[in-house]
């Protein structure tokens, strides 16, 4: 019986995806904490029911802490940072594209770090200063 | 002149972003919107103080950078707003203790040696007020900065784009704490730089997660 009482005839394989898709649990409704309690849950197709922070944000998060305590560690901010791109770039494409989209990402990174190469050696030059200065093998005696 | 004028950028591009986040952020509740939008609206605030730093006499300078201390501290207020229930009496008092406190401190104890010199203004923290700052980051502005940018994201459509723009947040307040604590011209002007792009960018990230959300919008309701 479909949903309008008519007799529909499906093939097992059909019925028992139909059958999984009906037992699955619904997602929970978004709920947004307003700091005076809770605003009314929203449920839209649109909207997310999951929305915890990711591992990725998290320890870009800590590192951004780190890199401010010890600045050598912005490298791996940065690191963390270009993951976050490559990882957005991948997800977007299809197993076809996933080529096509690499090779597109690697020329456009390439080309993106001739342009800042100098901006770069400038920035490594500052980030090898400050290893310097915490190591004590440098000078720090710029003010 | 340089420091004045790149000041004045960068209050222009902070307003310039806050409106485009109180405009595009549709899924952030009103209440965290308004806090948000405040924090860093008084970020700007402070922008156009440390701009008036370079008009106005050297003796003039800590008074100023006490100023947009005061600014900073509301700033920061806003964005513990968004991460905790500010309104319940036993979070609010500790709040305004910590806050009145470490005005206090700073106003009688720990009074800002700030200067301007070669154009540019130079905070001259010492190292315990630095440790505060990236404290106060740690406890506020990171953790609300990474609510705000989720719920902004929330639908679908956006999901993707919530690492990047979680990177580039996380930039601009390490960029801030950088340009802050820096002691050396050549920091003051990356960090500083920095901040200018990172926030137009983001500017522009707003607008554009606008446009795409409302064209794949379209092409669902075209599709059927």
């Amino acid at each position: 019986m479909d949903n309008q009482q008519n007799n529909v005839w499906i093939d097992r394989q059909e019925y028992e995806r139909l059958k999984a898709l009906e037992t699955r649990p619904q997602p929970a409704p978004v709920v947004i904490g307003n700091g005076s309690g809770a605003i009314a849950p929203t449920q839209s197709s649109d909207v997310q029911p999951k929305s915890s922070v990711s591992v990725l944000t998290i320890l870009t998060g800590v590192f951004a802490v780190i890199s401010f305590i010890f600045p050598p560690a912005i490298l791996v901010f940065l690191g963390l940072g270009i993951t976050s791109l490559v990882k957005y770039f991948r997800g977007r494409a299809s197993g076809k594209t996933k080529v096509g989209v690499g090779l597109a990402l690697g020329i456009g990174v390439t080309l993106l770090l001739i342009v800042a190469g100098p901006f770069l050696l400038l920035f490594a030059f500052i980030i090898m200063w400050q290893i310097g200065c915490w190591t004590g093998l440098g000078s720090c005696t710029t003010a | 002149m340089l420091g004045l004028i790149g000041f004045l950028t960068l209050a222009v591009v902070i307003g310039i972003y806050i409106s485009t986040c109180y405009t595009n952020y549709t899924l952030v509740p009103l209440r965290e919107k308004r806090l948000f939008v405040s924090a860093y609206g008084l970020l700007g605030l402070s922008a156009l103080v440390w701009a008036t730093t370079f008009i106005v006499g050297e003796q003039a300078v800590p008074g100023l950078v006490f100023a947009s201390d005061v600014l900073l501290v509301v700033a920061t207020g806003c964005m513990l707003g968004i991460v905790f229930d500010v309104a319940r009496p036993r979070i609010f008092a500790p709040l305004v203790l910590a806050g009145a406190g470490l005005l206090t401190i700073r106003a009688f104890v720990i009074p800002s040696a700030a200067y301007v010199a070669d154009g540019l203004l130079l905070f001259n923290l010492s190292q315990t007020e630095s440790l505060v700052i990236g404290l106060v980051f740690l406890i506020a502005w990171l953790p609300a900065t990474i609510k705000v940018v989720y719920i902004a994201l929330g639908s679908s459509r956006l999901a993707p784009f919530r690492n990047l723009v979680s990177f580039l947040f996380m930039s601009v307040i390490l960029m801030t704490g950088f340009f802050l604590t820096a002691r050396r011209p050549i920091m003051i002007v990356i960090s500083f730089g920095s901040i200018i792009l990172l926030f137009a960018t983001l500017a522009g990230v707003n607008v554009a997660l606008k446009r795409i959300e409302k064209a794949q919008k379209k092409q669902k309701v075209q599709h059927g």
